[in-house]
């Protein structure tokens, strides 16, 4: 068994060593996200600032990443959150984690910060510091131009150079977008980070592994949802499943429905402005839209994004939403958190408490402010900082948007409390994924698990955490994990009775759901139906892994990053949603259409094995192995 | 009541239109005009989908004994995902 080798690296002293990965460490936190907390954990002090030098990003990959294993491409960055002071985990599709690991580096831990803007290039086994002066200024795009073709890169924008604190990464066309890594780099004078090799990933058992890849690739294509919507409309295709249910955030979140949301939408899009789709190496999926901008071929917007830059800000115009998710890619920034605080923004003037030029319904002059928000002009400045810092200096934190200071992604949870449930415990702040997603079962997909009922919500949250904690940690994309829905259902339809039927008693299943968490042992088998990515793994290193030891794998994780946020000073009082979905109704007559949080908190800890306070008991960590 | 239909997805495929105007006064109506219009199969596809209307899904109406009222747009959307 091949140990994971990484790269610590010192931009201060310009010097660079191999750090090794115990066997112990492999074992028990496999790769990705999960060994990546461990390892800040270990290796930085509590409190630091983290746009100072001594704060720490690793870089790193999983078994998975590089191997012929379905949308295995994505690789990992870990670093202090920039928006929330907890933990950062923020994942990208892009070449650079495959090319990383080809050159000899599973990992990557950087610190320091270069005293002049400087690259780094990783090739057979070697990390060389180069000057990137000439490329200080330049946008994503044409700082990649610039690199050589056949590499892998991570580079930064305009925003990451100016510490915008969204500012992301961009790897291709591939973002980290979220919690500010682009101003982590930025921080650190580092633009760049290329890297090239052709070391092909070890196997252990590769005959079993390739017959397993193949079932497992016709398992995606055979299935409604990888195999059929995904590549037809990508992502996009949400918008108006999530409006239907009112679960779509319009107008900075007070509503959840919007009468224009149509033209925004995945069919729209797919109807009018596509041009094929794509997908990220390795990916039978291949949900990326490219659509045509202006003339030229680009990378089409998410979900999120047609979400948040169209009924979000009561806009209907499509074209601008490709053009604003291009300019913020381009730039660098995370288009969730830019539109978000565009919103709030736009709140502040009709409110009458601020006025950045922004309106609801108004996006003529949003390329302008885009550009400006990116080089911190003027009182844009303001902008680069995020919703909670608005808020704080403006007032009006009931309507900032945001969980823990990082916006919240485009699900309504007065509509998916479920949802809400996980935005207030997810430990990077508003993220619907890192916040297990219930939004899927709940009100976006085919399975509507009674949305405004909090009954099993605490339990299938803990459950959707994890396991996504561990598909995350062995470098698989989250989408092939949406396999785990039957394909029945889709077969069958949402309205019908069945399906219904499962979403009105899944309510009650809190239980069960709860006795299998505790008794993971008992999920001792792999299947294709549930998490394949465990039996993958299991080929990939030799270790045993079953579907149970992949959940505790996502548990472990998922406290881990708990326990760093703890270090950090973020408390029980940090979990939680803005006032706006916990007091006021989304709909004035129906009681239920707010976020019962207060209900389904107690039981979520509980059912973590964490204290009243929501700290993780002595008990769980040395169960878990983590002291 | 005279209500607008507006095909999306793979419905299309069976109904050629985008949307066509008719008289139903409820969603079973319309269900029952695809079958007889296009086929048992495009009803199968019909029922699978997000039916709408005015954009609310029938889910947080009377599913599919919602009545309509005059000029209500129904709109079946397919099923997506990834977020
Ligand atoms: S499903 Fe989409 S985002 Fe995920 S790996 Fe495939 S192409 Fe990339």
């Amino acid at each position: 068994m091949k140990l994971p080798v990484y790269a610590k690296v010192d931009l201060t002293s310009k010097a660079w060593e191999t750090f090794h990965i115990s066997e112990e460490y492999f074992k028990k936190y496999i790769g990705g996200k999960c060994l990546a907390a461990r390892l800040l954990l270990d290796l930085t002090e509590k409190g630091i600032d983290p746009l100072s030098p001594e704060a720490t990003v690793i870089i790193n990959t999983s078994p998975l990443n590089g191997t012929a294993s379905p949308s295995s491409s994505r690789f990992n960055m870990t670093f202090k959150n920039v928006l929330t002071g907890g933990i950062a985990s923020s994942n990208s599709g892009g070449q650079f984690g495959v090319m990383m690991k080809r050159a000899g580096f599973d990992g990557l831990i950087i610190t320091g910060k270069a005293e002049k803007p400087t690259m780094l290039e990783i090739v057979d086994g070697t990390v060389t510091f180069k000057s990137a002066e000439d490329l200080w200024g330049m946008d994503t795009e044409e700082t990649q131009q610039k690199l050589p073709k056949a590499y892998g890169k991570i580079v930064i924008g305009t925003a990451g150079e100016n510490l915008v604190r969204y500012a992301s990464a961009a790897s291709g066309e591939r973002m980290s977008g979220r919690c500010g890594t682009g101003a982590v780099f930025g921080s650190k004078n580092l633009k760049a980070i290329i890297a090239f090799g052709k070391t092909q990933p070890e196997v252990a058992h590769p005959e079993k592994f390739k017959k397993f890849v193949k079932k497992w690739i016709t398992f995606i294509k055979n299935h409604p949802m990888t195999g059929d919507s995904l590549p037809k409309y990508g992502s996009a295709g949400i918008v108006n499943k999530a409006n239907a249910s009112y679960a779509l955030p319009t107008h900075n979140f007070k509503y959840g429905h919007f009468e224009k949301a149509d033209a925004t939408s995945g069919e729209t899009l797919a109807e009018t402005r596509l041009v094929k789709n794509n997908g990220c190496v390795s990916c039978p999926i291949r949900c990326e839209r490219r659509v045509m901008m202006e003339g030229k071929e680009v990378k089409g917007p998410e979900y999120e994004t047609l979400g948040l830059l169209g009924a979000n800000i009561d806009s209907d115009d499509l074209d601008m939403v490709l053009k604003i998710n291009y300019m913020a890619d381009d730039l660098g920034m995370d288009t969730i958190s830019l539109a978000s605080t565009i919103a709030f923004a736009m709140e502040l003037k009709e409110r009458g408490i601020a006025d950045f030029g922004v309106e609801f319904g108004k996006t003529d002059n949003l390329p302008e402010i885009v550009t400006k928000i990116a080089h911190r002009e003027g009182i844009y400045s303001d902008l680069a900082n995020g919703t909670k810092w608005l808020s704080e200096k403006y007032s009006g934190a009931g309507f900032a948007m945001h969980v823990k200071g990082l916006e919240i992604a485009s699900y309504e949870p007065r509509r998916s409390v479920g949802m809400g449930l996980g935005y207030a415990t997810s430990n990077r702040g508003g993220c619907h994924l890192n916040g297990g997603y219930l939004a899927l079962l709940e009100s976006v997909g085919v399975l509507s698990i009674d949305p405004q009922n909090p009954g099993a919500k605490a339990q299938l949250s803990v459950f959707m955490q994890d396991a996504l904690e561990a598909v995350s940690s062995s470098g698989s994309c989250l989408f092939s994990a949406q396999t785990f829905v039957p394909a029945i259902l889709f077969k069958m339809g949402p309205n019908h009775p069945v399906t219904r039927f499962i979403g009105k008693v899944a309510v009650h299943v809190g239980g069960v759901v709860n006795l299998l968490l505790k008794a993971t042992n008992l999920i001792c088998f792999n299947s294709l139906f549930l998490l394949p990515h465990a039996e993958s793994l299991h080929l990939v290193t030799g270790l045993k892994m079953k579907t149970g030891d992949f959940i505790d794998l996502g548990e472990r994780s998922f406290n881990l990053e708990r326990m760093y946020n703890i270090r950090e000073g973020l408390t029980t009082k940090d979990d939680t949603l803005p006032e706006r979905l916990l007091r006021t109704r989304q709909d004035t007559n129906d009681t239920s259409t707010v976020v019962p949080l207060d209900k389904m908190l107690p039981v979520y800890y509980k059912t973590r094995g964490w204290d009243e306070k929501g700290v993780p008991t002595e008990k769980k960590l040395k169960k878990l192995g983590i002291i | 009541m005279n209500v607008t239909v507006k095909y999306r997805g793979e419905l299309k495929d069976f109904t050629k239109l985008s949307e066509e105007t008719l008289s139903a006064a409820t969603i079973s109506d319309v269900l029952n005009h695809i079958k007889i219009t296009y086929g048992k199969d495009a009803l199968k596809t019909a029922k699978r989908m997000v039916i709408a209307v005015n954009g609310k899904s029938i889910l947080l109406l009377k599913n599919e004994k919602t009545t309509l009222s005059d000029r209500d747009i129904v709109t079946f959307l397919p099923i997506c995902g990834g977020g």
